[in-house]
């Protein structure tokens, strides 16, 4: 008498679970690894981005663009970006020659409550407006 | 007695519906994810092709000095921008512009020409220094032709051109191809002009060398925010173009424009003098130039707008 006998539907039913499981673990996987290359490339264009902004206040495209103060924000080329201006102080000889001291930082998100992805800060002398 | 059975008829329909529900599941997430994927791949080359053409541009305006011409045009008919500028080449060691103020030799002189052609959805650009074939080759006004012109042997003591006249304003009416035509003035190594103004043939150059820097291009404009702020109501001044309306726009000379005596490395005094001849001028000058276009990838169907604004050389844009 053979003692070899077919699998059972149970068996077979988790094996096919499992199988899903794995292909499902692959799938995320590559999804992952999409995610994470469109990630990094989109991150240079984050900086052209911070770049851009802490020369103008005013891009060309800014919807949903809202300005407080010396705070700008709003999204812009995918990101969500905030760029604030403090006075850095004065001097006599700066205000003698009308001009201003002005620190801005420009910070750069994946999107309104996302991770940073860029973020600059410089010092410009300006004309006093 | 033989125990081993084939299968029921039961048990042949639930493993084909099985497997047909698992070949549909793995079918469809397949194909989600190749469709993922394809349109991730199509972003990362969107962000690819906008920062190229961002860095491009930017490399070039910052590398402009004082003597240079820039030109911006909307057309609607071929709808199309014309962004164009020329620049004298920097000396060897990177410090400043090769000749004397006001005279360049001419082959010296860069060029770039961006164009994007609303027909074909593409950005086109060509880069070029002026032909060495001309005007060598030929006698210009008592000169001797130079015989080995086509050998790129340049005569230093006679041809070098300047920018004529300073400056050069072109009003909304006037057509591109004005570029070559006649502006150009040569003189001797001291200054002196010798002849009349006449065309250095560059135009058809960069006509020939257009060749396509970024394709899928929906939309493009450009805002050019001027130095000077209008003097009633001391609003920003901007100049634009984006193929709906037809406009021209011309300024010359990026950080001291008009100026014809001053260097930059002259003593602040001396350029402070030069420049308070030539207030009008100095509001012409381009402080930032805005940029706005939209990409887009039709295989995958992403449509990306990007916006970059890049400051030009001189005194700081206050909005």
């Amino acid at each position: 008498m053979s003692l070899s006998r077919a699998f059972t539907m149970i068996e077979v039913l988790a094996s096919v679970l499992v199988l899903m499981v794995g292909m499902l673990a692959v799938v995320g996987m590559v999804a992952w690894g999409i995610k994470q290359a469109s990630r990094a490339q989109a991150a240079s264009t984050a900086m052209a981005t911070a770049l851009t902004v802490i020369d103008d206040p005013e891009p060309l495209l800014r919807a949903d663009w809202t300005s407080f103060g010396g705070t700008a924000q709003g999204y812009l080329n995918g990101y969500y970006v905030r760029r604030s201006e403090t006075s850095a102080g004065t001097s006599s000889d700066l205000a003698t020659n009308g001009l201003v001291s002005l620190q801005i930082q420009v910070d750069v998100y994946e999107s309104l409550d996302g991770l940073p992805v860029a973020s600059l800060s410089t010092r410009r002398l300006v004309r006093s407006k | 007695m033989n125990d081993r059975r084939g299968f029921t008829l039961i048990e042949i329909l639930v493993a084909v519906t099985l497997s047909m529900l698992m070949v549909t599941v793995a079918w469809n997430l397949f194909s989600q994810t190749q469709r993922v994927a394809r349109r991730a791949q199509a972003r990362l080359q969107l962000h690819a092709a906008a920062k190229s053409v961002y860095e491009s541009l930017r490399r070039e305006l910052i590398a402009m000095q004082q003597h240079c011409g820039l030109w911006l045009e909307s057309k609607t008919s071929p709808q199309g921008v014309e962004l164009v500028f020329m620049t004298a080449a920097m000396d060897e060691a990177g410090y400043q512009m090769k000749g004397t103020w006001g005279n360049v030799a001419v082959t010296d002189l860069v060029w770039s020409r961006w164009r994007w052609d609303g027909a074909t959805r593409r950005l086109l650009c060509a880069r070029n220094v002026t032909s060495r074939s001309w005007p060598f080759n030929t006698s210009i006004d008592g000169v001797p032709a130079n015989p080995s012109a086509t050998t790129e042997t340049l005569r230093n003591d006679i041809q070098s051109v300047r920018f004529w006249p300073q400056p050069r304003r072109f009003t909304p009416g006037d057509a591109l191809s004005g570029l070559d035509d006649n502006r150009w003035q040569l003189t001797t190594a001291g200054g002196a002009a010798v002849g009349a103004g006449r065309n250095l043939g560059d135009w058809s150059d960069l006509q020939q060398r257009l060749s396509p820097a970024c394709l899928g291009v929906e939309s493009f404009k450009i805002e050019l925010v001027l130095a000077g702020r209008d003097a009633g109501s001391g609003n920003t001044r901007t100049r634009s173009a984006d193929g709906t309306f037809d406009d021209m726009f011309c300024a010359h000379g990026i950080r001291m424009d008009g100026v014809s005596s001053a260097n930059v490395t002259d003593a602040p005094a001396t350029v402070a003098a030069a420049i308070a001849g030539f207030p009008a001028e100095i509001g012409e000058r381009p402080a930032v130039l805005r940029l706005a276009f939209t990409l887009y990838d039709q295989a995958a169907d992403v449509r990306i707008p990007f916006s970059f604004s890049i400051a030009l050389p001189g005194p700081s844009y206050t909005p």
